[in-house]
């Protein structure tokens, strides 16, 4: 098999096959001149090999090159990247496969088409794309396989071999996956950044949460190392607003660390105290395409690249492009006594509101103020207002100019965000320092993996005010509306209305529910196992098994069952490969025959048993009345199919000790 | 059965002294309803063995000698217009017997051989495209005399098949002989056999032949002889699926007559060198030779 | 084989000439000639393939995508196509080894053409044998594919430049089953000779009736049934062929005297081609030879130290090939 012979008709299929495989998962993502390029060179390939058509010459193939590198050149403005990179990967295999040849052309392409089944992980490493991984490598090997010829191409064949020589291979695999070492970033590499984030953005504006209300992706699942908090504790802070221009609520300026915002990264010392209550938990987080993490007030982490900014939250160094395991510590507000107070420039941040606008709700609110009451009263007062007359909604009536006027004074049928929105917004207007705060709150707990899950559409918006003494104070508006939304979620508070656009409304069957959250559960659980499987999970598995972490130790653990492995594989293919077995009575009679032979008698290969007995009767006449039982319950085993003879022979042969007798 | 058998054996035995391997072989051989072609000087008891089967087993029996000029009409019959009918009748040929000698067929012509070759193959004769059944059993003992004799039509390989055994009878033993000399006449003898079996009787008797037990040790044994005939370089032409078959039921038949109800290994020993040696014909070699060699190198236990 | 061929073909041959050299002498050691051959561990070599060095390479670079990306699943891929790594070989292995390859016969062949050998390939084993190339390097090779429990029968060919005994070199049985990624090779000595026939060389039409008839070949040829003339009677001479009617005319004894057909009579005599070197002569007489064997003529040989009388059938004309075939080589 000379690599330049030309590949056979087979082959090539399977080498179709094998591409369209990796390719399918990226069709989506690839422009779809791409994917109508691969097709129209894969079917214009075939069409060379039944003798149809030529391939295509030099001036065909440049102007395709040309076409190719001026499409990838408009498609991609940006070159270091992900996507640009599976493009051309794809388009390679396009150009390929004008000039698949020779039987070199087609390794090529199949090792490509590893290459390019690896790429799909980057992209998603859960549990059904792994699964498809599996399945294409499947089909690449099987390719690889076929590429032997006739006898191998068949799609049985190829296949079958391919997943026993996949089989075979991962024990080792799986080892290998252990005790590797995993080096970290040799360079910074292109991540994926096309597309929209997910989840709660950095500004609120109506419609926002109500959008949010009907996905139930998961966003956040949390476990907890100690006490879990109960459910009217579970606040997953993740962003604050602090800016109102009259209709938008965002971070503002001067907090986010793209702007120049001060953050406390982990490795730094801050101010907060080692003791006291405190939870303790893990939060990993499905990728949002933005910095912002999730976590309790007053929160601290000690996983790397993790900082707190100034208004009590937790950053990322780096936007979260895959799911993001870090560890929590928080200490519930309440618990710290000795509360600095609000700087100048905090204090203004926090009661900006825009010039004009709003004139009602700003009457009610010097109204309030007038009355001299503590921020406490005036907060107690907004939300009974919210409380007798308000209704909650899931589908509000649209606002106009003067929201939050409309939504006090007029609908007054509104959402978390209307509630947190115009609530604080009436507490600036009355003179106290306060927030929009924006991320998740409750999520079910999932029993069987003890650990919280939280869904998109557990996002939440509620307030914080700034008082005397206290600092700031968590106030959800909305639980003075729906306490239900708080204590037992969305789906209670807003029954009705909850993820009535959903396709499948899932929600409604507890069965369904149930399998739902089950297939969490194996999510999380193939996560925490697998993806996020890294040095720091090696070295404490490797305590674990080792106890310590010596070299001859770990030489031991994969060594040991690296030889075990080749060596079962060794000893598998020894005996399948070993002759048919020759039946029971065959193997009895043969080693009569090895005892007769060590006492000077042998059997010669064409000699009968009857002949044989004979012989050993003239030879050695001692012998011969034990050797002619044998030789009847050997005939009558061996040729009579008599099950009673065999047992007989069993015995008579144990028994059989001629050279010992003998001496 | 089994004394039917011996009875058979003991009888024919008095009649051709000293060769009861022979007549065991003969019995074996119309017993899975074969074709026997005895090679032989002439004299050595050819049509003895011939007749003595045909009476004991109670066969009608008929004798062809084979020459030069014989037609193949003179074996199979032939249509006469007879003028007082206005048509045809057929006058059946020596064929329509139970049992046939034909007397050094290699004298015949091959068509003539051909005539007779086919009709043993089909059991049945065609003439002026009408299709006559034989008689039933029907069991032909050719006799041919050694190859290099002249004035002879060698039989075509091709042909050889067509018998199921192929054994030569050799000189008598020194007692026989001696028997012979001292006024025993086996034509006497001859005509003092009585038939020991009727015709059902046979037919039980080749039923059997087929009801005997080839275990699977054993047609492993037989597998590997075959195999070995067909691959080694001894053999020019390897045992025919239906050579394989024919020692298979020789073996059967030979297990039978011993009175045993499963098929040994030592059967097919026995019957190999009659059954095989003619089909395993080379240029050079002699097919004993080859036979013998066969036996000592395939091992009769599986490996 | 395109780098075999190479090989020769290179510049530094010398080095690659001892090198082969010693290479022929250790296998001679370990796996001396003979008829029948079964391949063990210790005549079968394993290396990767360039394939297989270039799936090295895809996984060095799988382990930097996944390095880069701390990306679990990737390194689970490379650390897989790792381990189908370290599995192939012993599939590979496995393959070849315990198969069984016997000699079953040599052809013959002229020279310039190729000569064949019959080999046996026996896979005892409950295993398969899958493409399995059988050759010598010089040729192309033969591909078998064995089910379990099988023997097959190929025919190798060999190119023969040379008339005489040729030994041939050892074969070269080689698989890359499964993948094309490990390359288990063997190199079987089946004590291979052919014997190689000089090329046919035209040498105008058959020396019909120019033969040198003398001696006793003469002598021989007479008392065939044509009449050919007659000849004074000598004393000896049977009475039968006395011919009586001439005697009774008044003549003198003559005898008839009866010939085979003279122009039959064929006889290809090295010295009708004097002037011609060696291997010419025996070229044109291989060219007579089959001339004469296709018209159905009765043809002899003379050669120096070698006479076959004259005759046909394809037995004879083996043996009067063969004596061409083994005549000396001269300078050797």
């Amino acid at each position: 098999m000379a690599y330049s012979e030309r590949l056979p008709r087979e082959s090539l299929l399977w080498i179709f096959a094998a591409q369209f495989a990796v390719l399918l998962p990226h069709f989506a993502r690839l422009p779809l001149w791409i994917v109508g390029g691969w097709l129209l060179a894969a079917w214009w390939r075939t069409e060379v090999s039944r003798g149809r058509r030529e391939l295509p010459g030099k001036p065909v193939k440049l102007l395709v090159v040309t076409a190719v590198v001026g499409g990838l050149l408009l498609s991609y403005r940006q070159w270091f990247a992900l996507e640009p990179m599976v493009a051309l990967l794809a388009v390679s295999f396009t150009l390929k496969n004008l000039e698949l040849l020779t039987r070199r052309d087609g390794f090529l392409s199949l090792l490509l088409a590893y290459f390019v089944a690896a790429t799909l992980f980057v992209f998603d490493q859960g549990i059904p794309h792994a699964l498809y991984g599996v399945l294409a490598v499947l089909v690449v090997t099987a390719a690889l396989v076929a590429q032997a010829g006739a006898g191998s191409a068949g799609p049985r064949r190829a296949i079958g071999l391919s997943a026993r020589l996949l089989a075979q291979s991962v024990p080792l695999m799986l080892l290998l996956f252990v005790v590797m070492p995993r080096l970290g970033p040799l360079w910074a590499v292109p991540q994926e950044d096309a597309g929209a984030s997910t989840g709660v953005s950095d500004s609120m504006s109506p419609g926002d949460f109500a959008n949010l209300s009907r996905s139930d992706k998961p966003a956040l699942r949390i476990t907890f190392d100690g006490p879990v908090p109960p459910p009217e504790q579970r606040y997953w802070r993740g962003l604050v607003y602090a800016d109102f221009d009259g209709r938008r609520w965002s971070q503002g300026f001067g907090v986010d660390p793209r702007e120049g915002g001060r953050v406390y990264w982990s490795d730094s010392e801050q101010g907060l105290p080692e003791v006291g209550p405190r939870y303790r938990y893990q939060v990993i987080q499905e990728p949002t395409r933005s910095r912002w993490l999730f976590a309790m007030a007053r929160p601290h982490s000690v996983t790397d690249g993790v900082g707190e900014t100034r208004d009590d939250r937790l950053v990322r160094a780096e936007p979260v492009f895959s799911r993001l395991a870090y560890e929590v510590r928080s200490w519930p507000r309440d618990t710290i006594n000795d509360v600095p107070p609000l700087s100048d420039f905090e204090r203004r941040r926090n009661l900006q509101l825009p010039e004009g606008g709003n004139p009602r709700a700003r009457a009610w609110a010097r109204r309030l103020r007038a009355q001299d009451l503590s921020a406490g009263e005036i907060s107690d007062a907004v939300l009974s207002v919210f409380n007798r007359r308000f209704i909650y909604t899931l589908s509000p009536p649209t606002l106009g100019a003067d929201s939050v006027d409309a939504f006090l004074y007029d609908s007054q049928r509104g959402f978390c965000e209307h509630f947190a929105g115009s609530y604080v917004f009436l507490m600036r207007a009355a003179g106290v320092p306060a927030r929009v705060v924006a991320g998740y709150q409750g999520g079910e707990w999932v029993d069987g993996e003890q650990y919280l899950l939280v869904r998109q559409y557990d996002a939440h918006a509620w307030a914080e005010i700034w008082t005397e003494g206290r600092g700031w104070q968590r106030v959800d508006p909305t639980a003075a509306v729906a306490p239900e939304r708080v204590r037992d979620g969305l789906q209670s508070a807003a029954a009705d209305e909850f993820m009535r656009d959903a396709l499948l409304p899932l929600h409604r069957f507890p069965v369904l529910r149930q399998l739902r959250l089950q297939w969490d559960m194996i999510n999380y659980r193939w996560y925490r196992a697998v993806v996020s499987f890294d040095s720091e999970r090696q070295q404490d598995l490797l305590r674990d098994l080792l106890g310590r972490v010596t070299s001859v130790r770990l030489a031991l653990l994969v060594g040991l069952p690296a030889v075990l492995a080749l060596l079962g594989v060794g000893a598998w293919l020894w005996l399948s490969g070993r002759g048919r077995r020759p039946p029971p009575a065959a193997r009895l009679y043969r080693q009569f025959c090895r005892r007769l032979a060590r006492c000077g008698v042998e059997r010669r290969r064409g000699e009968a048993p009857e002949d044989f007995v004979a012989r050993v009767h003239r030879e050695r006449p001692q012998l011969g009345p034990m050797a002619a039982s044998i030789t009847t319950a050997y005939q009558r085993a061996a040729y009579a199919d008599d099950p009673a003879a065999l047992k007989q022979l069993r015995r008579l042969v144990r028994g059989f000790w001629p050279s010992l007798r003998r001496g | 059965m089994q004394k039917i058998i011996s009875a058979v054996v003991a009888d024919i035995g008095k009649v051709l002294l000293g060769k009861d391997h022979q007549v065991k072989l003969a019995l074996a051989c119309l017993l899975s309803r074969g074709h026997l072609l005895i090679e032989d000087l002439p004299g050595m008891g050819k049509t003895t063995l011939a007749h003595a089967l045909a009476q004991v087993l109670g066969l009608s029996y008929k004798r062809v000698q084979f020459t030069s000029d014989m037609l193949p009409a003179d074996i199979v019959g032939v249509s006469i217009f007879e003028r007082d009918s206005g048509n045809f009748r057929f006058h059946e040929g020596p064929v329509f017997s139970q049992l046939l000698l034909a007397d050094e067929i290699n004298r015949a012509s091959p068509k003539t051989q051909s005539a007779l070759l086919e009709a043993m193959e089909e059991r049945q004769v065609s003439v002026d495209g009408e299709t006559r059944p034989l008689p039933q059993p029907f069991f032909v003992i050719a006799t041919q005399n050694p190859l290099h004799q002249s004035g002879t039509f060698t039989l075509p390989e091709s042909q050889l098949d067509r018998f199921l055994m192929r054994i030569s009878l050799g000189y008598p033993t020194r007692e026989a002989e001696r028997a012979l000399f001292q006024g025993v006449d086996p034509r006497e003898q001859l005509r003092k056999l009585r038939p020991r079996l009727d015709r059902a009787g046979l037919a039980q008797l080749q039923g059997l032949v087929g009801q005997v037990k080839a275990s699977s040790s054993l047609l492993d044994y037989l597998e590997r002889l075959v195999l070995h005939t067909r691959q080694s370089q001894d053999c020019p032409v390897g045992l025919s699926p239906r050579g394989a078959l024919a020692l298979l039921h020789a073996a059967r038949a030979w297990a039978l007559i011993h009175g045993r109800g499963h098929v040994l290994p030592e059967d097919i020993q026995a019957v190999l060198p009659a059954v095989a040696g003619h089909r395993l014909q080379s240029e050079s070699g002699d097919g004993a030779q080859l036979v013998e060699r066969l036996i000592r190198q395939v091992d009769v236990i599986a490996a | 084989m395109a780098i075999t061929r190479k090989a020769h073909d290179d510049g530094a041959g010398s080095w690659r000439r001892h090198w082969r050299l010693l290479m022929s002498d250790w296998l001679d050691r370990r796996a001396p000639a003979a008829p029948e051959a079964t391949l063990d561990h210790r005549r079968l070599f394993i290396l990767p393939t360039r394939a297989g060095l270039a799936f090295l390479l895809v996984i060095a670079l799988l382990w930097l995508l996944a390095t880069n990306y701390e990306n679990n699943l990737v390194f689970a891929l490379t650390f897989l196509l790792v381990s189908l790594f370290v599995v192939l070989p012993l599939h590979t292995f496995a393959n070849l080894a315990g198969l069984e390859i016997r000699l079953l016969g040599t052809g013959t062949a002229f020279a310039g053409d190729f000569a064949a050998a019959r080999i046996a390939v026996v896979r005892g084993k409950r295993r398969r044998g899958e493409h399995i190339s059988i050759g010598w390097p010089e040729s192309e090779p033969v591909v078998v594919q064995l089910a379990a429990d099988e023997e097959t029968e190929v025919e190798v060919t060999l190119p023969v430049a040379r008339r005489g005994l040729v030994r041939a070199p050892r074969l070269r049985v080689e698989s890359r089953f499964p993948l094309g990624l490990f390359r288990c090779w063997s190199w079987i000595d089946l004590d291979i000779e052919f014997l190689v026939y000089p090329q046919p060389q035209p040498a105008g039409p058959l020396p019909l009736g120019v033969a040198l008839a003398e001696g006793e070949a003469e002598q021989k040829r007479r008392g065939g049934d044509d009449f050919a003339g007659l000849r004074p009677y000598q004393p000896g001479q049977s009475l039968r062929q006395v011919a009586w009617k001439q005697f009774a005319a008044g003549r003198d004894l003559y005898s008839k005297d009866h010939e085979t057909g003279i122009d039959s009579r064929l006889w290809l005599d090295w010295d009708l081609l004097a002037g011609r070197d060696v291997e010419t002569r025996l070229g044109n007489l291989c060219h007579w030879a089959l001339e004469a064997d296709r018209q159905q003529l009765a043809y002899g040989l003379r050669l120096p130290g070698r006479v076959i009388e004259p005759g046909v059938g394809s037995d004879h004309r083996r043996e009067l090939l063969a004596a061409l075939a083994r005549f000396p080589v001269q300078g050797a």
